[in-house]
């Protein structure tokens, strides 16, 4: 008993001791920006050196997880910038208005199609297009279309993240409307059903089994590819290039509303366009990066550049977003 | 019970303070207060529920639901019956392990797991190309997963080491004098464990299966990835896809709350009364191989089911380890130990730290579960009839609300207050302690109803404070409940995640934060291994911890 006793007791000391530092900016971004792989790390500590200041970097779950927080604090904001925000959020982030407008002068080096607002009120920061990869050892002819994606030989071999519950789940669900109108996206979505092997709460549970062999097509990125030959040294994943185009994903940063230290945000809006940030994009966030200048590394030979598909209007995701969500599932469930 | 002394009152108070501080006033206020997206509109909008049961598809989520959770905890118990008889009876080589390994599952964070049993059970799984490769098949002879089988599957993996060593425990105290005179009066094996024993061990089969049904109605990676297609939609994918994707945190706490309510008033209908105070002493047990070489067919029948179990529920885990030494380089598997290496000797490697306060954490809340379960259990013991039955409801909350939507309320509630004042630390110790003290409960429960109440009695007869019999006879009459509670809340502590998401900044980080981080940046076999050092870490503090009770 007395060994337990002396151990509680030093548990108890340890908790009671917190450190708190004090902090002139506050990062909310999604786990894997911050990572030890991610480009975090790296850009969060040059930002430190160049603005005489500390970060507070606040790296949980999904970006989806993050605005939740950041708009459940919207009385008592404790974020300086959400850092993450990609375009299918972006209706719904705007009509909570917690960002405000700063136009970075760095914007000239981004190309216009990738703005993400008028006003300025989130800035893109890198860009990416969904895509299926697959096993080149396994499928011979990759489909070229969503379309090809029906076809009888894919029958229980894709494995794809659920719209309700995943974000490039949802991005893809927002690229069938896009190519196949309200009125059409419903059939689409009948017909590819038989051949999903699985649905997937989320991005990691697709990839894993993706990776781990079961099933040898998955709804991924265009740049996943280059990953495995960055990494694993094989350029047996790749992406299947369809004809038509991609749906592209866009993902910038805000101003939150109530930063207590907006100038330094808004430099920190202008080094996220400059090229030490925008270089370490490639190889650890697996995206491209905005900056026109910026070039690309060897491995991103295996990331295909598709052509973009048209993009949903935001406030078009903002108004519909959920009764389409209702009709997908009801549709799919039946 | 006569008089409650003045002792466990106060213990009672405090817990009771807690409980409410930390977890009824929270959730409470924050289902009555704004909604966080509009203020000053209330959060719980019953229009909306109205609208929402007036669906088809909607009341098919929810039959759903309810369906899946009652056949899943329904087959855990069927499944955990052999063995909690096995392990009331028998002793066998590596019982302590078995013992031990069957809490595995609930610290692993569940995406692993999900992938463990897709990489073991899966088309392209372990098991199929053995039998592939056994039976030269073209097409996988298994394909359980991506179906309702696969939900079933899963639940019962996780879940039925709950069932097994809750009513394991009420088994081995069974006095064999109930057997003996049931033999003398004719009755067959069947019969005696109908007419004798089930009805005798229904408190602790009740006890787990309310425990296992909570579990299943909130699970979430499972029905989506194994059940493999949006046929198999519960209330809980719902409600993250309300609070997660359409930030929409009026529907997603109408329908948290409209769920709390239709499993409260099934829990209430299911607990009837306690367990009456049994004639009961620790029974002898046998040791399996010498029965087996007696050629006993009980002991057939049990090594049977301990091999199949140890396939069944170690297999995944065993991939988990496989997966963690292997990495794909130049287009192919090579074996390796260089996510070890870079998880425990890289300078830059959060993992060390994590793991430490994953530990710390684990280990407060379970000593504070254990507070938390002592008083509640003592006060669900002391009620009677319908009380105890509101009581038995209460303290089930906590497993029965949705977590993403508990993390929501806890934030909203103490976000300009407490983390402040308070380390993070002791904040998750409080959350995890508030969140897995029902486990606890339901472990301890049965057995401390079935304790004899000529006991107290007798004890205060001979002159004794009631601290002494506390300590002298409650005490250890319940060591091995109290033992399993204890790691039961350890076990979900570390792998707890929706609320400590939440709660938590980049000053603190737990292993399910870094398991999550590594997997979302296609590091999979990086997370095997954070996994794997930490199944062996807990296997390691189980030890350590059994020893120094043991003494």
């Amino acid at each position: 008993m007395n060994k337990i006793a002396i151990f509680l007791a030093a548990l108890g000391l340890n908790l009671l001791y917190s450190a708190a530092l004090a902090s002139n900016l506050t990062i909310y971004t999604y786990d894997s920006f911050n990572s030890e792989w991610g480009p975090g790390p790296v850009v969060f500590k040059q930002f430190e050196k160049q603005c005489q200041c500390t970060l507070k970097i606040v790296a949980l779950g999904d970006s989806g997880l993050m605005l939740n927080r950041i708009i459940l604090e919207k009385k008592n904001p404790q974020a300086d910038i959400f850092l993450g925000l990609n375009n299918s959020q972006l209706g719904k982030a705007l009509s909570a208005d917690i960002f405000v407008s700063y136009r970075s002068p760095n914007l000239a080096d981004v190309n216009e199609e990738h703005w993400l607002d008028p006003q300025n009120r989130v800035t893109p920061f890198d860009y990416g297009f969904l895509a299926f990869v697959y096993d080149s050892e396994k499928i011979a002819e990759p489909p070229q279309s969503l379309q090809d994606l029906l076809k009888e030989e894919f029958k229980g071999k894709i494995v794809i993240e659920d719209p309700r519950t995943s974000s490039p789940g949802l991005t893809f669900l927002h690229w069938t409307i896009s190519a196949f109108g309200e009125e059409g996206y419903l059939d689409y979505w009948e017909k590819l059903n038989p051949n999903l092997l699985a649905i997937t709460s989320g991005w990691s549970a697709a990839y894993g089994m993706f990776t781990k062999g079961e099933a040898p097509l998955v709804l991924s990125y265009a740049t996943s590819p280059a990953y495995h030959l960055e990494h694993e040294k094989t350029d047996r994943f790749r992406a299947a290039l369809f004809a038509r185009g991609h749906y592209k994903q866009v993902e910038g940063a805000g101003i939150v509303k109530g930063s207590r230290n907006p100038a330094m945000a808004r430099q920190f809006i202008d080094y996220m366009l400059s090229s030490e940030f925008q270089k370490e994009i490639p190889l650890k966030n697996w995206m491209f990066p905005v900056a026109k200048s910026q070039e690309l590394p060897k491995s991103f030979s295996l990331a295909i550049h598709p052509d973009a598909v048209k993009s949903l209007d935001d406030r078009l995701i903002l108004e519909k977003n959920s009764s389409w969500l209702k009709q997908w599932a009801r549709r799919l469930g039946n | 019970m006569g008089k409650t002394a003045w002792q466990l009152k106060f213990i009672q108070g405090v817990v009771l303070l807690f409980l409410v501080a930390g977890f009824y006033f929270p959730l409470f206020s924050f289902f009555q207060g704004d909604n966080p997206f509009e203020p000053g509109k209330p959060l719980l909008d019953w229009n909306y529920l109205l609208s929402f049961l007036n669906d088809r598809w909607n009341l098919h989520v929810i039959w759903f639901s309810f369906y899946q959770a009652f056949l899943s905890a329904l087959f855990s118990i069927l499944v955990g019956i052999p063995g909690a008889w096995i392990i009331s009876n028998y002793h066998f080589p590596g019982a302590r392990l078995f013992r031990i390994l069957s809490f595995l599952p609930f610290i692993l964070p569940s995406i692993l797991v999900v992938l463990a049993m897709v990489l073991f059970f899966g088309n392209n799984g372990f098991v199929n190309q053995g039998l592939q490769w056994l039976f030269q098949l073209d097409e996988a002879p298994i394909q359980f997963l991506y179906s309702i089988q696969g939900i079933f599957i899963a639940h019962v993996f996780y879940n039925f080491p709950i069932a097994m060593k809750t009513i394991g425990d009420q088994w081995s105290r069974l006095s064999p004098q109930y057997r003996e005179v049931a033999k003398t009066l004719g009755a067959g094996k069947s019969k005696v464990f109908f007419k004798i024993h089930l009805p005798l061990l229904m408190p602790s089969v009740l006890s787990s299966f309310v425990l296992i049904f909570l579990l299943c109605l909130n699970s979430f990676a499972i029905i989506l990835v194994l059940g493999g297609g949006v046929r198999y939609t519960n209330m809980e994918v719902l409600i993250y896809q309300l609070a997660r994707i359409e930030l929409d945190f009026n529907g997603a706490a109408s329908l948290a709350c409209l769920q709390l309510l239709i499993s409260s008033f099934f829990l209430f209908s299911v607990f009837r009364r306690a367990g009456n105070p049994l004639k009961q002493r620790e029974n002898a047990k046998m040791d399996l191989i010498e029965e087996l070489k007696c050629r006993s067919r009980s002991a057939y029948f049990s090594g049977i089911w301990l091999l199949l179990i140890v396939v069944f529920a170690f297999g995944p885990l065993i991939c988990i380890i496989w997966d963690s030494l292997r990495s794909f380089e130049n287009n192919r598997w090579v074996f390796t130990l260089k996510w070890y290496r870079q998880l425990l000797a890289d300078d830059q490697s959060s993992f060390p730290g994590a793991l430490w306060s994953s530990l710390k954490i684990g280990l407060g809340s379970a000593c504070l579960s254990s507070f938390f379960g002592m008083g509640m259990a003592s006060i669900i013991h002391q009620k009677k009839n319908i009380s105890r039955r509101v009581w038995e409801v209460l303290a089930l909350f906590p497993v029965g609300v949705s977590t993403v939507i508990f993390g929501v309320a806890w934030y909203v509630f103490y976000q300009n207050s407490l983390p402040d004042h308070i380390p993070l630390q002791t904040i998750l110790i409080l959350i995890h302690a508030v969140l897995t003290f029902p486990y606890w409960i339901r472990v301890v429960l049965p057995t401390l109803d079935a304790v004899p109440p000529q006991w107290a009695m007798a004890s205060r007869t001979l002159g004794r404070t009631s601290i002494d019999y506390f300590f002298k006879i409650l005490l250890p009459w319940l060591k091995r409940v109290l033992i399993i509670g204890f790691f039961f809340s350890f076990s979900l502590s570390l792998g707890e995640l929706n609320s400590t998401l939440m709660i938590a900044d980049n000053s603190l980080q737990t292993l399910p934060l870094e398991i999550y981080r590594a997997i979302s940046s296609y590091r999979f076999s990086s997370a095997s291994a954070m996994g794997v050092v930490l199944l062996m870490l807990s296997v390691g503090t189980f030890f350590v911890i059994e020893e120094l009770l043991q003494n």
